[in-house]
């Protein structure tokens, strides 16, 4: 399993955390934040040949021809750049190509292949595009071109909640003539309000039978915009690429970042603890230090997290070691999981963790700290039955 | 009694008939095995006329004449506006007479299985599927190499069906659940999958995997309980394992890893 970095905004930082602190494999750029041409000369102070050969880049055909935010619209392929006269699928079929050729003359060895979010939440319509792009591959493979090729599959929250929907499209994408290599999957998780990361027991259960077939039929697996319910998506489920992201919004994928204007709130920050399995606001951190309990909660061997757990840290959410605690924290903890190769010992093992941060949680509220809402421990027993349901399969 | 069956004078002239051999009386057909112009072949002809099942198996057989393993159409006359179609006759035992040869053979069904699927791959390349593959419809040759016959309701994704129309195969004991719940838009090539997992099932262990009461084994499929025994050891259970799921989607997507799963 490789874990790449999904870059974005204040993207120097997981650049930084690679070259400087070696965590993770390599990077996914983004359209979003990056502007057409780019990449081909330098980001940060790190130049093409540093970083190129372990790149994918998703150029994010997620909005539309009203679609708004960042660098998208210099992309001459994007779809804002889209004639409204144009017949959608067949000039649809044509910037997908010209996404993947530029991909190709960038020298990228996994080139991701854009879809359109809003005609693919129609799974005929999906289908129509998965064809006409198949044909495009065996094509360009044909031709002797030797990247591999990675579909993108982006579900709508509605979508991966809908167990047809999920297996007319795993039928459709692993079906008999597809010659991609392998899928990029990005999901709406859509969690509930003052949570973080989603509870529905669906919500697992299908994206885990999405990487289960997809592994089991061969192809190569990224998981675009992962949070950190990948650990639990990792424990039950084959992943070859698994992205970590500093920013909320490259941790979880919402489509209305390419619909409407956004921007973050104000935040003070979170502290990922490797031993609760959660990010802790920033708030509660004077608290746990107030009633000595920093020590339980505190990630090992983290440079970042020695940091700013110090008591004269100014917590901001746009300060670099907030973001580097969690991506050394994540990291660390998906390779532990992705380094067991029977899926039964992985889920004991994770089950053990699991265990592990809900006895720490019930240790915290005797000693006076009670974590809420997206702090608590919201997440852990959905988890937990989610492994004790695969265990007794 | 059986019934007894006869060739019109008129039409053994017609066919040149030297001999008759055997005769027999099926669902939909009287079948001859003769022996015409100095060679052995199969004269079909048909009890309720020659209607679109028939037309498409026929087809099915010309436009594939150029593969192995599926009987090959000699001759098609019309005879008094009743069509009679003259196959090359195939020499050998149905499976389903000789399943006694197979239990725990976990190697010969591997091999059957195979050479099944060697037959099979070219047609699922097409997009075509079978639908109603079962040991009543595999002859085995003295060679040992099987012939799979009865195309009567194969899958054109090309061409509207007749099962599209509402009739379904009854052939239960080997339908998928797609087929057994009428999920028609899921049946693909990986329903022929699914029915060679039972059929492998049945010849190993002599009964079927979901229950031998059509009843019992529909309700299984409703609950999606597909789960079945078999022995720790035998060494087909990752082809149980891959061939018999309830989803479409993860079953083997290619004869290559429906293979590998046999071969493990």
């Amino acid at each position: 399993m490789n874990i790449y970095h999904q870059l974005g905004h204040n993207y120097k930082w997981a650049l930084d955390s690679y070259f400087q602190n070696n965590i993770g494999d390599g990077f996914i750029f983004s359209a979003f934040s990056f502007k057409y041409g780019k990449l081909e000369k330098g980001v940060s102070s790190y130049k093409p040949d540093q970083y190129l050969n372990k790149s994918m880049l998703d150029l994010q055909f997620y909005g539309s021809k009203k679609t708004v935010g960042g660098q998208l619209g210099s992309y001459p392929f994007n779809p804002i750049n889209m004639s409204n006269s144009a017949s959608t699928l067949v000039a649809g079929t044509e910037f997908i190509k010209k996404a993947i050729i530029y991909q190709e003359s960038l020298g990228l060895r996994n080139i991701i292949i854009p879809v359109f979010y809003h005609e693919v939440s129609d799974f005929e319509k999906f289908k129509k595009y998965l064809i006409k792009i198949n044909k495009i591959i065996v094509s360009r493979k044909d031709k002797g071109n030797r990247s591999k090729y990675f579909m993108t599959i982006p579900f709508s929250n509605s979508a991966i909640l809908n167990n047809d929907y999920v297996e007319d499209l795993l039928q459709a994408t692993t079906d008999m003539p597809i010659v991609f290599d392998g899928y990029y999957v990005v999901c709406d998780s859509k969690p509930e309000y003052k949570k973080k990361i989603s509870i529905d027991y669906d919500y697992y259960t299908n994206l885990i039978k999405v990487f289960r077939v997809l592994n089991g039929q061969g192809f190569t697996t990224v998981y675009g915009y992962s949070n950190w319910d990948a650990l639990i998506i990792t424990t039950l489920c084959n992943i070859d690429y698994i992205t970590i992201g500093t920013y909320e919004n490259l941790r979880n994928f919402n489509i209305r970042r390419y619909t409407e204007p956004s921007g973050g709130g104000a935040s003070k920050g979170w502290y990922f603890s490797e031993k609760l399995l959660n990010f802790i606001r920033a708030e509660e951190i004077k608290h746990l230090r107030r009633q000595n309990c920093l020590n339980l909660i505190a990630n090992e061997k983290n440079i970042f997290s020695d940091i700013i757990l110090n008591k004269n840290y100014v917590w901001n959410t746009h300060k670099p070691d907030v973001h580097k605690n969690y991506l050394l924290a994540i990291s660390r903890l998906l390779k532990d999981v992705a380094s067991i190769s029977s899926l039964s010992q992985r889920m004991g093992f994770f089950q053990k963790k699991i265990n592990q941060a809900r006895k720490l949680y019930g240790e915290l509220y005797d000693r006076g700290v009670f974590l809420n809402d997206e702090s608590s421990d919201y997440h852990l027993g959905t988890w937990d039955s989610i492994i004790k349901t695969y265990a007794s399969h | 009694m059986p019934p007894i069956i006869s060739m019109k004078e008129a039409t053994k002239i017609l066919l040149n008939v030297e001999k008759i051999h055997k005769t027999y009386a099926g669902g939909q057909k009287y079948v001859f095995i003769a022996t015409c112009n100095k060679k052995k072949c199969a004269i079909k002809m048909f009890k309720y006329g020659f209607g679109d099942r028939e037309e498409r198996e026929l087809s099915f057989y010309r436009s594939n004449e150029n593969l192995t393993g599926i009987p090959k159409v000699l001759d098609v006359k019309n005879e008094d506006n009743e069509t009679i179609v003259v196959e090359e006759y195939i020499e050998g035992d149905c499976l389903q007479d000789i399943i006694g040869n197979y239990g725990n053979s976990a190697t010969d069904i591997s091999k059957l299985i195979c050479d099944i699927a060697d037959i099979m791959e070219p047609i699922w390349n097409k997009g075509k599927i079978h639908r109603d593959l079962k040991p009543l419809n595999i002859i085995l040759t003295p060679k040992g190499l099987p012939v799979v016959i009865d195309f009567g309701i194969f899958k054109d994704p090309d061409l509207t069906t007749i099962t599209d129309t509402g009739f379904q195969p009854n052939s239960w004991p080997f339908a998928a659940p797609e087929q057994l719940l009428g999920n028609k838009k899921h049946i693909s090539y990986r329903t022929d999958f699914f029915a060679l997992g039972v059929m492998a099932y049945y010849l190993y262990y002599h009964k079927l995997p979901f229950g031998s009461q059509r009843d019992d084994v529909i309700a299984r499929m409703v609950a999606q309980d597909l789960s079945y025994k078999t022995e720790d050891n035998c060494s087909l259970n990752d082809f149980f394992g891959a061939t018999l799921k309830f989803d479409v989607s993860a079953r083997p997507r290619n004869v290559k890893l429906f293979k590998e799963a046999l071969l493990k």
